[in-house]
């Protein structure tokens, strides 16, 4: 089973998730109401060194009762659970309950022994939750051209990113980048990729020529079409894993 | 050259950290929260690196002359400024915009940083910080997160006593799992739970700065020493303490290995002499352990940001 975990309100994932069943198996969306249900449990060994304890591992998908070890992929596209993902939880505790359910999801994510795109840090379930501007940093400090970005917080008056009007966009799943970007935008946008830990990315550029400059970065890849699901079949699949491993 | 500290007058290890650094013959800028609103960050990232500027009110403070940044910062959305005018309001989203600038600025800075962001946040989750700690040679209470009021039980019964506390980087009370509660258990299906086999013996609070360590012993009877008088206990009692040699070697390898310059590491010693760990706090509230030893913390502290050499003390 592929999982892919969101919010209640990405109607991307679950386009995602079907593609995923058609290609690949069964996929399934896991939500936060999956972990407000009796069944998911994670244990650590107090002694260092001791092999993960196994037993007892489960997680609940879409309502449904699974063991770790029938997972074979997973998806994250959410950063973390917020208060506005739990409406069945009393209002006074929703700020607590999502941190909580964040603070485990981060954690089983990371133990699972399948891949999941992106990695889950603490700092972010869907990866190094880096902003644009770090990713600007680490492009230019790897030699690629970057174009300055600009961050002010003044009252009244801040500026998010200082970015070009219509940015072009390079999108890496796994090893790959869909579409049909110049192979220098293509090659720096999957090297940016490894640096950051992050098989999903959308590398953003200030044209589509080969001298473009990198202008940003995020792990908020748009997974909705067929060429995507495709992509993350195969950063998926068993084959990529034993690559992986190796 | 200059030291930027990030927070509110009033928070003591702050307050603390800034009159030591004037008795060093440091003066640092002092960046006061409650200044917010006239608060003005600037960041420009390009080809040749970070550059930027902060400016409060008439002082204005290039970004590239800060050797050292101690941040301490309160929830921002909590100032009584903000919080009056509510969420989406123009001084809300210009506290976050501050918040977000403010910690770029710490985590990308070539400055001496106490501590990075991105050493911090492994905080944001226990247990993935537990597994760290664990990976670095100290035993940890067996432990069990889950929603099933079933395995709860069963592990209760494998462990005997049995202590609950959050997950994330909320601050709670650790609680003993008592018989009465029982019939509570029901409830963890809400929400994830953490439950650990409650380690017997005494706590001690390890201060680590750079390759400085400070323990301190705390004889307490209670679950949480820090709450004692929640169970109608006697307050703890604090005193300077000696750590075997590889333990407070273990507490020096461990918090620079999570990029932690300054850390506050909880450790409990069984009757047998055991070494136990349960969290790593990344910024530690010193001063409460300071007064009740006499230790120089906050001096070390200083000494770190006033040199601003993060390679001298890099173990």
């Amino acid at each position: 089973m592929l999982v892919v975990v969101a919010g209640p309100r990405d109607d991307g994932a679950r386009e995602l998730a079907a593609r995923l069943d058609a290609l690949a198996g069964p996929a399934r969306v896991l939500g936060a109401h999956d972990l407000a249900v009796a069944g998911w449990s994670g244990w650590i060994e107090g002694r260092p060194g001791a092999a993960a304890r196994r037993r007892g591992m489960a997680a609940v998908v879409a309502g449904e009762l699974v063991d770790p070890d029938q997972l074979a992929g997973g998806v994250v596209r959410t950063p973390c659970v917020v208060e506005q993902d739990l409406p069945f939880i009393a209002a006074d505790d929703r700020a607590y309950v999502a941190a909580e359910m964040t603070a485990f999801l981060a954690w089983w994510l990371w133990r699972l022994p399948c891949p999941v795109l992106n990695p889950p840090t603490p700092a972010c379930l869907c990866g190094p939750g880096w902003p644009p501007i770090q990713w600007v940093q680490r492009a230019a400090a790897m030699g690629m051209p970057v174009r300055t970005m600009r961050r002010r917080a003044r009252f009244g008056r801040s500026e998010l990113h200082h970015l070009v009007d219509s940015p072009v966009t390079v999108t890496v799943v796994g090893r790959r980048c869909l579409g049909d970007a110049d192979p220098a935008l293509a090659d720096r946008a999957l090297r940016l990729a490894a640096a950051g830990g992050a098989g999903l990315l959308a590398v953003q550029f200030d044209g589509p020529g080969r001298d473009a400059r990198v202008v940003g970065a995020h792990v908020w890849v748009d997974l909705t079409s067929a060429e995507a699901a495709e992509a993350v079949t195969a950063a998926l699949s068993p084959r990529a894993r034993r690559r992986r491993a190796g | 050259m200059a030291v930027l500290l990030w927070g509110l007058p009033a928070d003591r290890p702050l307050a603390d950290a800034h009159e030591e650094l004037l008795r060093l013959g440091v003066a640092p800028f002092l960046l006061d929260q409650r200044d917010l609103l006239d608060t003005e960050v600037v960041l420009r990232m390009g080809a040749g690196g970070m550059t930027g500027w902060l400016r409060v009110g008439g002082r204005r403070l290039p970004l590239r002359d800060v050797t050292a940044f101690y941040p301490r910062p309160y929830d921002s959305r909590r100032l009584p400024a903000v919080a009056a005018e509510g969420p989406a309001s123009p001084a809300w989203r210009h506290a976050l915009a501050v918040e977000e600038a403010l910690w770029t600025f710490a985590e990308l800075t070539p400055a001496l940083v106490v501590n990075r962001p991105s050493a911090m946040v492994g905080n944001n989750s226990k247990l993935w910080q537990l597994e760290q700690i664990r990976a670095h040679g100290f035993l940890v209470p067996p432990t069990l997160a889950t929603t099933s009021p079933d395995q709860v039980r069963a592990f209760w019964a494998e462990q005997g006593e049995l202590i609950f506390k959050s997950l994330s980087g909320v601050r709670s009370r650790v609680t003993r799992l008592r018989p009465d509660q029982a019939g509570r258990l029901d409830d963890v299906a809400w929400c994830p739970t953490q439950f650990q086999r409650r380690i017997k013996g005494r706590d001690h609070r390890v201060h680590v700065v750079g390759e400085q360590v400070f323990a301190c012993e705390v004889r307490s009877e209670a679950d949480d020493y820090r709450y004692a008088a929640h169970q109608s206990l006697a307050d703890a009692e604090l005193r300077a303490a000696e750590l075997p040699a590889a333990v407070a070697r273990r507490c020096r390898t461990l918090a620079a290995a999570m990029g932690l310059l300054v850390a506050g590491i909880d450790l409990r010693r069984t009757p047998r002499g055991a070494w136990y760990c349960f969290e790593v706090n990344p910024s530690p509230a010193y001063s409460y352990y300071e007064q009740c030893t006499g230790q120089p913390i906050c001096a070390a502290i200083a000494r770190l940001l006033a040199t601003g050499d993060r390679a001298a003390w890099s173990p």
